[in-house]
């Protein structure tokens, strides 16, 4: 048996009930496990190879690389219009079919007032529901408080891996920020990868684009350099 | 097993969910993973996904050596792989072989299981396959290259999974040998094994670049 450590990489198979369920302080019944790893004949099994993370002693997942999208419930994405029918738009949001999204789905529509979305345009939506069995459904209704959904329109869109668009969503991203103070620009960023930009002319968009896909494998201490050829990038 | 026998490039191709290039020793093949995603309806099956693997030469078309290749590739990537939790969609590893010189089937089996894992797809657990030599004399010769298969009198791949308890997965066997015979290159396939699941680990470790 090849021994796992706390922030360490551990393979498909290994058995991790020893880290997992270690400890008197917590309860066995309060320790929850996410993503990469199952429960088999009350033993704690990896199924993706990657990097084992935990917070509070009590939450535990894997961390592994992912390109393809898995809905799941009341996560915001970015997807492309792919079909019209009579009552609904089938949309491609990377998942392994495409989603449906109904003409009522939509904030102030009615049966006569009917959304304007063409094949090919780009909605932000929020995904009503997900099981392996069905066709995930998604939604643009606004609630009080909520992002705004709908068709995006004149932007760009770029497709990045599943981690990083995660890490690009959490609030303590400085490339987003840093970018911000150069050139004002408007962002949707996909669960699913999926990455919407728009600025004020095509040339920005497209340096913008370019500057978040090259900051993929960066360390966060290089990301000054990336925003200063950046900016050299916009004034030539 | 020497530091330099083994050889692995994790995501190599941009279009592909997962995609493995591995060398062991003068044998290379590239492995690309694509899915799930939704097949067509004569296909789907309702309750799990379906694995579909094809193996490609390097020139010609395929013989019916290589679907047998495929069969064996096929059954094993379906037992690690945990279908259940993808149910209606198609999983499709193309095997693609750039240099074959001897333990073809063995470098195709390491290859589809390192793309397996880098596509991010669950699996039950990682798989290594061994082949070895049986020669006249009953020496048992692991790794073994081509003018060693040629001369040998049983030519066997055996496949293991990383599980804590020895399970074997996959034998397929050419040429005559004892029980006994069988026996020793099981042990000895098996202690090989392990050395291949410590290369995974080095690989996985190098590619995981999180912050």
């Amino acid at each position: 048996m090849i021994s796992v450590d706390f922030n360490n990489v551990v393979l498909p198979g290994n058995d991790v009930s020893h880290i997992v369920l270690k400890g008197d302080n917590c309860k066995r019944s309060e320790k929850t496990i996410g993503p990469g790893l199952k429960s088999v004949d009350n033993k704690i099994i990896v199924c993706n190879g990657g990097v084992l993370r935990c917070k509070d002693d009590k939450y535990f997942w894997i961390e592994y690389f992912k390109k393809k999208y898995i809905p799941a419930k009341d996560d915001v994405v970015v997807g492309i219009v792919a079909a019209k029918t009579s009552e609904m738009y089938k949309v491609d949001i990377g998942a392994s079919e495409l989603a449906t999204l109904p003409y009522l789905a939509f904030t102030n529509a009615t049966k006569k007032n009917r959304p304007d979305i063409k094949v090919g345009n780009v909605v932000a939506a929020k995904i009503k529901m997900a099981t392996p069995f069905m066709e995930s459904e998604i939604s643009c209704v606004e609630y009080a408080n909520s992002i705004i959904f709908g068709q995006l329109e004149n932007g760009f869109l770029i497709n990045v891996s599943l981690n990083y668009a995660l890490r690009l969503r959490k609030s303590n991203s400085k490339l987003l920020y840093q970018l911000g103070q150069m050139v004002p620009y408007e962002i949707v960023i996909g669960a699913n990868g999926k990455i919407w930009i728009h600025s004020a002319s095509i040339r920005t968009t497209i340096a913008i684009g370019n500057a978040i896909l090259n900051a993929e494998h960066l360390e966060e201490e290089d990301i000054p350099q990336l925003v200063k050829s950046f900016n050299k990038s916009l004034n030539i | 097993m020497s530091e330099e026998f083994l050889k692995c490039q994790l995501g190599f191709l941009g279009n592909t969910e997962g995609s493995a290039y591995l060398s062991q020793g003068k044998s290379t093949v590239s492995v690309s993973v694509v899915g799930p995603f939704e097949p067509k309806a004569s296909k789907c099956m309702y309750d799990r996904a379906t694995v579909d693997v094809t193996f490609r030469r390097k020139t010609g078309s395929i013989t019916v050596h290589d679907k047998m290749l495929e069969g064996i590739m096929q059954s094993t990537c379906e037992k690690a792989l945990v279908v259940e939790q993808y149910p209606r969609t198609t999983i499709v590893v193309t095997v693609q072989e750039m240099q074959d010189r001897g333990n073809l089937l063995s470098t195709c089996l390491n290859a589809s299981c390192m793309g397996l894992m880098n596509s991010g797809i669950a699996m039950h657990h990682l798989y290594a396959a061994v082949s070895c030599a049986v020669t006249e004399k009953e020496e048992i010769i692991l790794n073994p290259d081509e003018t060693q298969i040629n001369s040998s009198v049983a030519y066997l791949t055996l496949v293991f999974a990383n599980t804590e308890t020895r399970c074997l997965l996959t034998s397929h066997t050419t040429g005559e040998f004892s029980q006994k015979t069988y026996m020793d290159c099981m042990d000895k396939c098996y202690a090989a094994s392990k050395e291949v699941f410590n290369f995974y680990q080095k690989v996985i470790k190098k590619s995981s670049i999180f912050n």
